[in-house]
């Protein structure tokens, strides 16, 4: 607001508005929020300008007006901001010089604030100055290692700490020494009006919970940023470039932090800030000590962050530990510019790694779905997706009205065709007998035949009956009705095609949405491992590269957040059990560097991370032994074992190389709990080694469980779909593909039951006989999916195996076809439906609910555990279940259709026939339960159809109502006769048609039972 | 008068009255909803939808329904159920599970007394997350009944007999003369989610 005026009137406005904003205090208490946000801005062009003990002076004066309320702190804290007002006014250039003439004075007033509020709330000490003293006196103790304190009042005494006050501020700040002020006794400019008695300063002073949440969550990000920085420094200690934006990033956050009253927060910050000025200004050197200290100071900030998250301030003790390793750091400084030579390279002794907690992740008492930063470009892609989607779907309205309209003139032909209809029906005798009677073609219509046409031959003039213009008319409605059905047509292939476009931006929009959800590797996993690492490695005095690549790569944010955990504890294995001492590496002839590296890429829907270090890698002979002795596997099985079998013994529980002296902090391999969280992800874990050379662990994690690449298969008629990347390959097989043998169970009861068993060579199935020679294959146990999920399957003649890798087994699983991959949404069930190894539902493109499979999570049991399957039972259908079927039977669409929905509605099937020709052969396919017959029909009428329902045997049962406009008594007897159940007269109430149908379908059926 | 209650209500009962098509339904309801505009001062009468499964006829108060289905809607098996589980089936953005009420009403009858009873609908019950279809036979009208209205069971059907802590009063009718048994629709829905939250079955 102040940016356009000189600094000198900046100041001054700055300051105007300080005494306004006082004055209004003092008048009324309540307007406490405009004290305190003058206070804020003079605050910041203090610090603006490095006049730092008056910005300690002027945040001292906003916690005392904040923390106690009404007029109790009055007195002391206007006298200070007259104090500061005062001084900043006459502030020039010359700020040192100012700040040390002004220091004894300036703490004096900063400790009486401390001391008003420490009587305010007795449980709380005051806070300590967060600043060396500058002058003198302090700086000489502080030389001697004496603590930090401010002067005595002795100091106030000094002549030169008073040289420049004015006979007015002496004798203010000579009250303010002696006695609490009180409004009586202030100069006479500042007497105040005494303010309403109801002073309600602390409800404007009240900060709303979502304020502090966003500013927690915020915060989150500020300090991932910053750790982002802190680790480019780390890496190129003489490039100063990211200090600038620590700076930055701890001046915002120390800003905020103060004005919601996350005070250790806000001082910690402050005494990074001031490391990093430190830094920039070269009074500390760069280097990996500082870069130490800058990391300490972020794990801090962090465990502020966490604590402002549960809403409370933090231990002041976090700052005196920041302040203590600044006041180290420099000393170290100081000490290596004395003596170069005895510089150590470790870093300060103050550098306590007792308490080291890692709280890099988001703080657990957020709800890390409650909110979602958004990269603006992906929001600004789904807005064009959107766009697009509003766009079609105006296209797509305007064809349908298109359609519509169309549809209103075809509706209008078919009407006119059925007066024309009508008329030719009564004139068509009329017309006969006069062309029977006359045998005359000559014109009947009177007005033509009186027409005199000399010298015409009567023979070329056509000549027009009513008949004939009623056909001639008919004839142009046809053709009528033929343009609009071709113009319908070409609508509803425009609208095809627009449809088309719509689902293929639906489809487009979808995947945008969910890859709102993605983050990259590096800020949500990467940046906080490459800190771990490099403590880890300072701690056991080890000497280690870590490098990282495709850190850019996406993942959903839920996975990423259970991902870090088993993450971590694969690098904290490589560089505690991988990594060898420099000593041992140079020893082995090795670098005494170790590397340690860290790879994300995409396989498919999935993202593969493998961590791999060039150390001492696993010998798979200690593997076995170890799994021996746990009993975990007997010497012939380990015999046969390959070295992949045994490196996978890694994550068995039980089995381990290391003895237990060796395991760091007391947290063992812990490699089965990180296969067991990776499951979790629905991903997988591996490892290969290079014994004394090398060991690579990977892990593979869907990208999001969302969105899913899948098989779609099919299993005794119902669709599935099964991840993509947990099937390994698939095979056609037949029956001769499939040895089949009778064994006793393992478990409990010993009953035979049959094993099926498929042999595999260089990826091929080979048939089952005994025949078979090769030595090389490998035969893996075969189940049904529908044995796997306890349902009934027939599996056909040809099926279709799909291999799936079980730990470190394999096992095929058989369905009956699979149709094709696809990209498919999965939607969790809700929880009272949810099962074992059922990962959701998806929508197929038929609009089918299909299942989605976890087919390691089906096999683990039988495979892995050696359970039997599930008992096969019949797919649960609905037993009782029953939609008879309806034949409606009538010329006429209309009513075909007025009868259609109002039948579905009430339970029934319907088929629709528009005449007895097509009736008979729809009920010759398959007979309905029930019959509604109208009579007057082309090519077969109702009669005639009932006479032939009654005479064919397998149709003879079939209730049958008429339904008929023909009222006639002899009509209803006729259909009687020939076995009409039931003569509703049209117009027929809905409810008495259905009624009468249920009735009748009931009849037949007790009827049915009783033969 | 819960005017939320209220509409909720009326809107039920004009969606299920338009799916049942029956005008002169539409009409007493729209009367309905009309007289209970007026009468700001007076309780909202409960309301419920009268049905029928294995020739017992039920009631449920419309509070406690969501919705009456077209049709039996096709449903995907889920493994690892009970057998009254028929299925799966998505319903606009969700997914039901369709039940057949049968067995857990009537648990005294088999399998085969059962599927002599058609079903040829299902209504929804429960709200949001907690709500399964309910296979039905018929669906009946929607009555007012005021709870100082609501009889008390003067038999219970004999279906009901190993459940009667569903029952909690009747609703009788006169033209047809016919006795509507009142469910506690909560009661016996918390009952089928728990029975369908356990039925994970393990292996033999």
């Amino acid at each position: 607001m102040t940016d356009h005026l000189s600094p000198d009137s900046q100041r001054d406005t700055m300051l105007r508005n300080m005494q306004d904003a006082q004055v209004r205090l003092a008048r009324d208490p309540a307007s406490v929020g405009a004290f305190r946000a003058a206070l804020a801005s003079l605050i910041e062009w203090c610090q603006s300008r490095d006049m730092r003990e008056f910005v300690t002076l002027l945040t001292e004066i906003d916690y005392t007006v904040r923390d106690v309320p009404g007029r109790a702190s009055f007195g002391p804290v206007f006298a200070a901001t007259a104090y500061a007002r005062d001084v900043i006014g006459r502030a020039s250039d010359q700020v040192n010089a100012t700040q040390r003439e002004e220091n004894a004075v300036l703490w004096q007033f900063v400790e009486r604030l401390q001391e008003v509020r420490a009587q305010a709330r007795p449980s709380e000490t005051p806070l300590a100055p967060d600043l060396p003293i500058q002058d003198e006196a302090s700086a000489a103790r502080a030389a001697e290692g004496e603590d930090l304190a401010p002067p005595s009042m002795d100091v106030f005494s000094s002549s030169t700490a008073s040289a420049e006050l004015t006979d007015d501020e002496r004798e203010l700040i000579a009250r303010y020494a002696s006695s609490t002020l009180n409004t009586a006794e202030w100069p006479a400019q500042e007497k105040m009006i005494a303010p309403p008695a109801d002073g309600t300063s602390a409800d404007l002073d009240a900060i709303p919970p979502e304020i502090k949440r966003q500013f927690v969550l915020e915060t989150t990000e500020d300090l991932q940023d910053l750790r982002a920085l802190v680790l480019q420094f780390d890496a190129r200690p003489d490039d100063l470039t990211p200090l600038g934006g620590m700076a930055q990033i701890a001046h915002k956050i120390k800003g905020t932090a103060g004005t919601l009253e996350y005070d250790t927060l806000a001082r910690l910050t402050y005494v990074a800030e001031d490391i990093i000025k430190s830094l920039r200004s070269r009074k500390i050197p760069t280097g990996p000590e500082a870069a130490g200290v800058l990391m300490r100071a972020l794990e801090l900030l962090f465990i502020a962050r966490d604590d402002a998250a549960a809403e409370h301030d933090s231990d002041p003790a976090l700052v005196n530990e920041l302040a203590a390793l600044h006041h180290a750091l420099e000393e170290y400084a100081a000490s290596s510019e004395a003596a170069p030579a005895s510089r150590d390279a470790s870093l300060p002794a103050t550098f306590s790694p007792a308490v080291r907690e890692e709280r890099e992740t988001t703080p657990p008492s957020l709800n890390v779905e409650s909110s979602l930063r958004i990269d603006i470009r992906r929001l600004n892609a789904l807005m064009r997706s959107l766009s697009g989607l509003a766009i079609n779907r105006a296209g797509v309205m305007q064809q349908r009205a298109e359609v519509l309209r169309l549809q209103g003139e075809l509706a209008a032909s078919l009407a006119h065709l059925a007066e024309l209809a009508t008329q030719i029906s009564d004139t068509l005798p009329t017309y006969r007998n006069e062309r029977m009677s006359t045998g005359d073609w000559m014109p009947h219509h009177p007005d033509v035949a009186a027409i005199d046409r000399p010298g015409w031959d009567v023979l070329e003039l056509e000549r027009y009956s009513d008949f004939d213009h009623t056909v001639r008319a008919f004839a142009e409605v046809v053709a009528d009705v033929d343009t609009t059905s071709r113009a319908v047509r070409a609508s509803m292939r425009h609208l095809a095609q627009i449809s088309e476009t719509q689902a293929s931006l639906a489809t487009q929009l979808q995947r945008e949405v969910l890859e709102l959800r993605l983050i990259p590797l590096r800020t949500a996993v990467f940046e906080s491992l490459q800190v771990e690492v490099r403590r880890m490695a300072a701690d056991l005095k080890k000497h280690i590269t870590f490098t990282i690549t495709g850190e850019e790569t996406q993942i959903d944010r839920n996975i990423s957040e259970s991902l870090k955990e088993p993450l971590r504890q694969l690098l904290r294995n490589a560089v505690v059990h991988g990594i060898e001492s420099t000593a041992e590496r140079l020893a082995a002839g090795k670098s005494p560097t170790g590397s340690i590296w860290m790879q994300a890429t995409y396989s498919g829907s999935e993202v593969v991370i493998e961590i791999g270090d060039d150390g001492r890698g696993i010998n798979p002979h200690k593997l076995l032994a170890s799994a021996i002795a746990a009993g975990i596997i007997d010497g012939e099985t380990a015999r046969n074992m390959s070295p992949a079998d045994a490196y996978d013994l890694m994550f068995t529980p039980g089995v381990t190389t290391i003895r237990q002296a060796e395991i760091v902090g007391g947290r063992g391999i812990g490699l089965d709990e990180v296969r067991t969280q990776i499951r979790q992800l629905k991903g997988s874990v591996s490892v290969r080694s290079e014994p004394n050379h090398s060991t690579v662990f990977r892990v593979r994690v869907p990208i999001s469980l969302s969105l899913v690449h899948a098989l779609h298969v099919m299993v005794s008629g119902h669709q599935f779909a099964v991840p993509f990347g947990s099937v390994h390959s698939t095979h056609p097989v037949s029956p001769t593909d499939i040895l089949t043998t009778i064994e006793v169970s393992e478990s409990g009861d010993k009953r035979p039951v049959e094993r099926r068993r498929m042999r595999i060579e260089h990826g091929i199935v080979q048939p089952a006989g005994d025949g078979f020679t090769s030595a090389s294959y490998e035969e893996i146990p075969v189940f049904s999916l529908g044995e796997l999920l306890g349902m009934q399957q027939v599996v056909r003649p040809l099926a279709v195996a799909l291999v799936v890798e079980v730990g470190r087994h394999r096992a095929a699983v058989l369905v009956d076809e699979v149709l094709d991959d696809l990209d498919l949404v999965v939607q969790a069930l809700p929880h009272h439906l949810r099962r074992k190894a059922i990962r959701g539902a998806t929508v197929t493109p038929d609009g089918t609910l299909a299942l989605l499979l976890d087919l390691v999570e089906l096999l683990a049991d039988v495979v892995e555990r050696k359970r039997r399957p599930p008992v096969a039972r019949p797919l649960p259908q609905p037993a009782a279940i029953h939609t008879p079927r309806v034949l409606v039977v009538d010329d006429s669409a209309t009513l075909r259709r007025s009868l259609e929905f109002p039948l579905i509605r009430a339970g029934f099937a319907v088929q629709l026939a528009k005449d007895g020709i097509e009736a008979l052969d729809m009920m010759l396919q398959a007979a309905p339960q029930a019959v509604l017959l109208d009579i007057e029909m082309p090519r077969l009428d109702g009669f005639e159809l009932l006479s032939i329902i009654r005479s064919t045997p397998q149709l003879a049962q079939i209730p049958v109502v008429m339904l008929t406009s023909r009222a006639a008594e002899k009509h209803q007897q006729y259909a009687a006769n020939l076995g009409a159940n039931a003569y509703l007269i049209k117009p027929c109430p809905f409810e008495v048609i259905i009624e009468t149908i249920h009735t009748l379908i009931k009849q037949a059926s007790v009827h049915a039972h009783a033969l | 008068m819960d005017s939320a209650h209220d509409l909720h209500g009326g809107l039920i009962s004009l969606a299920t009255a338009m799916r049942l098509g029956g005008a002169a339904e539409l009409d007493h309801l729209l009367e309905t909803l009309r007289a209970s505009r007026g009468a700001e001062d007076e309780v909202a009468t409960p309301q419920y939808l009268l049905y029928s499964r294995c020739g017992v006829g039920l009631a449920v108060p419309l509070t406690a329904l969501r919705e009456v289905l077209p049709g039996m809607p096709t449903t995907t098996p889920l493994p690892f159920s009970p057998n009254w589980l028929l299925g799966i089936f998505p319903l606009r953005n969700e997914i039901l599970g369709l039940v057949d009420p049968a067995p857990v009403l009537f648990p005294q009858m088999d399998v085969a007394e059962i599927a002599d009873y058609a079903v040829r609908t299902a209504i929804v019950v429960g709200s949001d997350e907690r709500a399964l279809a309910w296979a039905v036979d018929t669906v009946g009208e929607i009555v007012q009944v005021a709870d100082a209205d609501l009889a008390a069971l003067e038999r219970l059907p004999e279906r009901l007999r190993d459940t009667p802590h569903y029952a909690i009063g009747s609703i009788r009718r006169e033209e047809p003369a016919a006795e509507y048994v009142v469910l506690d629709a909560q009661a016996a829905l918390t009952g089928m989610l728990e029975a369908l939250q356990e039925s994970d079955e393990p292996h033999d």
